[in-house]
């Protein structure tokens, strides 16, 4: 049965249940109301996100559940990501976070966990400045500050 | 001001840049390493608040050597970055401290939630923390020198050594801790509650009591690796070790007979390194034992055992469900190959690690190319370029990691010969790790013999098809590659 989602600017899609289940927090809502033909509103979710976000979900219909790592390092990878989803993140900037602040908020973990490794894959490799000016991101810093903390971290760096 | 810049502006009033909420910033977090880490935290004041616990999940306190390099060897200079360790020492969970445990003490008292605990040195001022962090440890190393086993010490040396203090700093670590330390650090370590995994040297646990105590300790351990003087005495009496599923004995000081009696009492026990070098290893009883048991051991490591090849093989007879065998400097040979092949095991076996073993053949090691299947890992000292080109593609095809040197003679030219090999090669999609230079210890230097050349006239381009390929070892081989190349 096919499920209907309305995007922030009122616009319908009509995606399959198992599709649109992909989200945790439209399966919640599913299970919750029951059996209902009625329109679920997203509204932190314009249409074109939704569209894109639906795209991912279609593609990804029947990846079995993620579970979650088993490895005692808390640090994951990023340079893992699956060729058809490399393919889906070469957007703009202000999509990328668009399609990671909707995988936040509708609970699609895969999406999100795809969309950090993409900005975590542009911060490797570039200093403080080069990263606030990438994302455009002001530094509030003091220099003092900034020195400081420099200096305190020092141990971690070029190992 | 334009159109967009209006845009953009009314915008950034309504909602905030999505990289400075926090919520998006602690998932990205993970996926950084440390170093990256480190830039981060300069970025902003958000990006500092979120980031830095992630900064100090694992720290490396600097030895004397980096602390040379960070020009921290006076107490002045590293006084920030102690103040640092300080204030986020609770967000540690991995802490490895080689040699500097004067920083270490004087963050203890902050560390109050590591989970994985690694000392290269082991006084007094140890004490503190695996008592202050007794409900968190799930991981202790104790590895004074732990990468140094290619040269361990005879037991005389390690008896020897009982009776001199030792105050050399070059050289492998020969004492074992005072008793009274001894005694100190172990009723630390047995108290430590959720203790799983454990690496254990320089104890020197002999007193029957004490051993006791260890040994009924052990109830609660998964993995327990003994190395050199951990422990003196005789193994276990009559216990048995229903969690621990893996056991290493690295020249370790117990008698072989009541390292082997130690396994028998673990009855789940999947993987297990038994390592004395020079000895001769009771293999063949080993073998027996387990069948016997009926138990099934998925990966054995029984590297610089002095064992005939015909007691190897009927040993690998009886272990049928073994997924992984590292035998580097042994006599691993015909025998061995045939009851591989011959077995179940040639379609099970996932990692195999013949580096140093004079007897394998480029030959041999060619047939366990073409017919393990399930081979995910390989490393040998040899392959022949003629037998590559013959035999190839591979059955092994999901191979991950391949170490090998490939060696003449070829029929053909030394251009289409290294071509064809690379060829080969680059079959191996799955390719994670590919070392063609360096391969083992031994006097016979097979890199010199090498028919690969890093040229891309030469076919090395070949590889760029290798696209999951993390690392490329090519020590050692000739390269050719020059401006020209380009």
């Amino acid at each position: 049965m096919p499920v209907i989602l309305v995007s922030s600017d009122a616009q319908e899609f009509k995606v399959d249940k198992e599709v649109a289940e992909r989200s945790i927090l439209i399966k919640n809502m599913l299970e919750d109301v029951g059996e209902s033909d009625s329109p679920i509103p997203l509204p932190n979710v314009t249409a074109a996100v939704l569209t894109k976000v639906i795209e991912y979900c279609e593609h990804h219909r029947n990846d079995p559940v993620q579970v979650p790592d088993e490895t005692d390092d808390p640090r994951k990878r990023s340079n893992d990501i699956e060729e058809w989803d490399m393919k889906f993140m070469q957007v703009d900037q202000e999509m990328l976070f668009e399609i990671i602040l909707a995988a936040n908020y509708l609970d699609i973990k895969p999406l999100l966990d795809v969309g950090c490794k993409t900005v975590a894959n542009i911060i490797k490799g570039k200093t403080p400045e080069e990263i606030r000016k990438a994302f455009n991101i002001v530094n509030d810093f003091t220099p003092e500050e900034e020195a400081q903390i420099k200096k305190e971290n020092e141990w971690a760096e070029d190992r | 001001m334009s159109a967009s810049d209006s845009d953009s502006d009314t915008s950034s009033v309504f909602e905030l840049h999505p990289l400075l909420l926090p919520e998006i910033l602690l998932q990205i977090g993970p996926y950084l390493s440390q170093v990256h880490v480190a830039q981060c935290v300069l970025v902003c004041r958000v990006w500092n608040a979120c980031l830095t616990p992630y900064l100090f999940q694992r720290v490396t306190l600097p030895n004397r050597r980096q602390r040379r390099t960070l020009r921290m060897l006076d107490k002045r200079a590293s006084r920030p970055m102690i103040a640092a360790l300080q204030r986020n020492g609770a967000q540690i969970r991995t802490l490895i401290c080689t040699d500097n445990n004067a920083i270490l003490r004087q963050i203890t008292p902050q560390c109050t939630a590591v989970e994985t605990l690694v000392l290269g040195s082991i006084t007094g001022e140890v004490l503190p923390i695996l008592r202050g962090c007794k409900d968190t440890l799930a991981r202790l190393e104790f590895t004074p020198n732990r990468h140094f086993h290619s040269q361990p010490l005879s037991l005389t040396q390690y008896v020897q050594s009982q009776f001199t203090l030792s105050t050399t700093i070059s050289g492998p670590p020969t004492s074992v801790l005072a008793p009274a330390l001894a005694k100190e650090i172990l009723l630390a370590i047995t108290g430590l509650t959720k203790l799983e995994h454990l690496i254990l040297d320089y104890l020197g646990l002999k007193d029957q009591e004490q051993l006791e105590m260890f040994f009924t300790f052990c109830h609660q351990l998964s993995t327990i690796e003994l190395h050199h003087t951990a422990l003196m005495g005789p193994g276990p009496p009559g216990m048995f070790f229903k969690k621990m599923t893996s056991a290493a004995f690295v020249d370790c000081c117990m008698n072989l007979s009541d390292q082997l009696m130690f396994m028998v009492q673990c009855p789940v026990l999947e993987h297990i390194t038994w390592i004395r070098e020079g000895h001769s290893m009771p293999l063949q009883y080993f073998g027996e034992l387990w069948a016997l048991g009926n138990r099934g051991l998925k990966s054995l490591d029984i590297s610089n055992g002095c064992v005939p090849d015909e007691e190897m093989a009927l040993m690998l007879e009886n272990l049928t469900q073994l997924e992984s065998l590292v035998v580097r400097e042994s006599q691993f040979g015909r025998a061995s190959l045939a009851i591989i092949m011959e077995s179940g095991l040639k379609d099970r076996l996932q990692v195999l690690d013949l580096i140093d073993c004079d007897d394998v053949t480029p030959a041999m090691a060619i047939e366990i190319l073409t017919s393990c299947k399930a081979l995910k890992s390989f490393s040998a000292d040899r392959i022949r370029a003629l037998d590559v080109i013959e035999n190839g593609p591979w059955a092994c095809e999901n191979l991950v990691e391949l170490r090998v040197v490939v060696v003449g003679p070829s029929a053909l030219s030394p251009n289409e010969t290294q071509s064809l090999v690379y060829n080969v090669i680059a079959r191996l999609s799955k390719l994670r790790l590919l070392s063609l230079g360096r391969q083992g210890t031994g006097t016979k230097e097979w890199w010199r013999k090498s028919v690969l050349d890093l040229s891309l006239a030469n076919g090395l381009a070949h590889l760029s098809g290798l696209k999951e390929l993390e690392e490329f070892d090519f020590c050692r081989m000739n390269h050719s590659l020059g401006m020209d190349e380009f």
